[in-house]
């Protein structure tokens, strides 16, 4: 999902490599940003970026975003209960992993 | 009539057992019966003996080398598991055939059993629980009283249906209100006049939250797991889309370490899909 800088905060995972004006690579996809990247990243004037969603943060294999949006949906609608301990948890990713094979698969 | 009377009179009504395993009844029950007058009985029908074959040799069983015979696959599996795995393609077979209804898909419905029948089983194993013999016949039958509503109260029953996923709420529930009795029930009257073991009888009657009579029991909460496993991974459907929260003391009853369930998904999806592959083939 894409969120202003503003709005970055560290520890969020880029779903994206960032790249600048010139076209060089601020960071790449997949890190986990720190403080200090973020004030970097506000010196070369980038306005937004994108980061992994949570349920995204819980797949491995990269689907697409438009796919784990899209499980993320099916899977809340299916359970009428959040998560509250490791096994639910495992459920839930379970879950949303096998929804992402199955809207991948139907596509 | 009382709707409870008439539910009792349907239940009367309900198809027997299938002959073939009715008369492996009579043949395991005679002190002289051996295992090759068993085999060779078996071996009468074509196609059980395939499907049989082909169960024992997929991941259900994980077993060492292939088994051609229906005598080797007494031998390594047992008779009982033999008799149940009888029962549990013949029921199948048999109630395959009927008409699907609104929102419930009978080729679904069964796909579910069976997915539950084949999780049970290897999760029973990989937690080394000592009596798992009958769990992919319990997991097969677990909702057997939706096809005893299916078919007796077709009409009714859609309208049950669709009710629950109007309103949101579990079909038992909506069950209940209709007919007195919920599919829990109804699947214990209808295992209990096939006169089938008390194992599976707990299994079908207690499998919605695992405990008999409010103490979790072994058996029926690895098939209460296996459920909402089978749920979750959308394998097949039964009835309703929704998924229930599984019973939160089940986790340390069964000893089930926090990764377990993930280690165990490859073997089931490659398990599942022989045992769908084999149960729908003529």
């Amino acid at each position: 999902m894409e969120i202003s800088l503003d709005k970055l905060e560290a520890g969020s995972v880029l779903s994206q490599p960032v790249i600048n004006n010139y076209g060089q690579m601020l960071l790449p996809a997949g890190v986990e940003v720190s403080m200090r990247q973020i004030i970097m990243l506000k010196t070369w004037n980038i306005k937004t970026i994108q980061v992994k969603g949570e349920d995204e943060e819980l797949i491995d294999t990269d689907f697409g975003d438009d796919i784990v949006k899209r499980a993320s949906r099916r899977i809340k609608n299916r359970l009428n209960w959040i998560p509250e301990n490791e096994w639910e948890q495992e459920l839930y990713t379970l879950g949303l992993k096998r929804a992402c094979e199955i809207i991948g698969k139907s596509k | 009539m009382e709707k409870i009377e008439e539910i009792i009179a349907q239940v009367d009504e309900f198809p027997t057992l299938p002959t073939i395993y009715s008369k492996l009844l009579d043949m395991l029950s005679d002190p002289h019966t051996t295992a090759t007058s068993l085999a060779a009985f078996i071996s009468n029908d074509p196609s059980a003996t395939t499907k049989i074959l082909k169960t024992v040799n997929s991941p259900i069983y994980g077993l060492q080398g292939k088994i051609d015979t229906m005598s080797q696959a007494i031998s390594h599996i047992g008779f009982n598991e033999v008799k149940n795995l009888v029962l549990a393609l013949s029921v199948i077979d048999l109630f395959s055939k009927l008409d699907s209804i609104e929102n419930f898909s009978l080729v679904d419905f069964w796909k579910h059993s069976i997915a539950v029948g084949v999780i049970s089983k290897l999760l029973g194993k990989r937690l080394e629980m000592k009596k798992i013999e009958p769990f992919y016949l319990a997991g097969i039958l677990h909702d057997i009283g939706k096809i005893f509503f299916l078919r007796a109260f077709s009409d009714e029953y859609t309208q049950v249906v669709r009710t629950a996923i109007f309103e949101e709420k579990c079909l038992s529930e909506i069950e209940n209100r209709r007919f007195g009795i919920n599919h829990l029930e109804a699947g214990y009257l209808v295992a209990r006049k096939w006169q089938l073991p008390e194992t599976i009888l707990k299994c079908i009657q207690f499998h919605n939250d695992g405990r008999v009579d409010g103490e979790l029991d072994e058996q029926v909460a690895c098939i209460h797991l296996a459920d909402t496993i089978a749920n979750i991974l959308e394998l097949g459907v039964s009835a309703l889309f929704t998924v229930q929260r599984p019973d939160p003391e089940i986790w340390q009853f069964l000893k089930v370490e926090p990764g377990v369930i993930e280690s165990l998904c490859p073997e089931i999806l490659s398990a599942y899909n022989q045992a769908v592959s084999i149960s729908f083939s003529s």
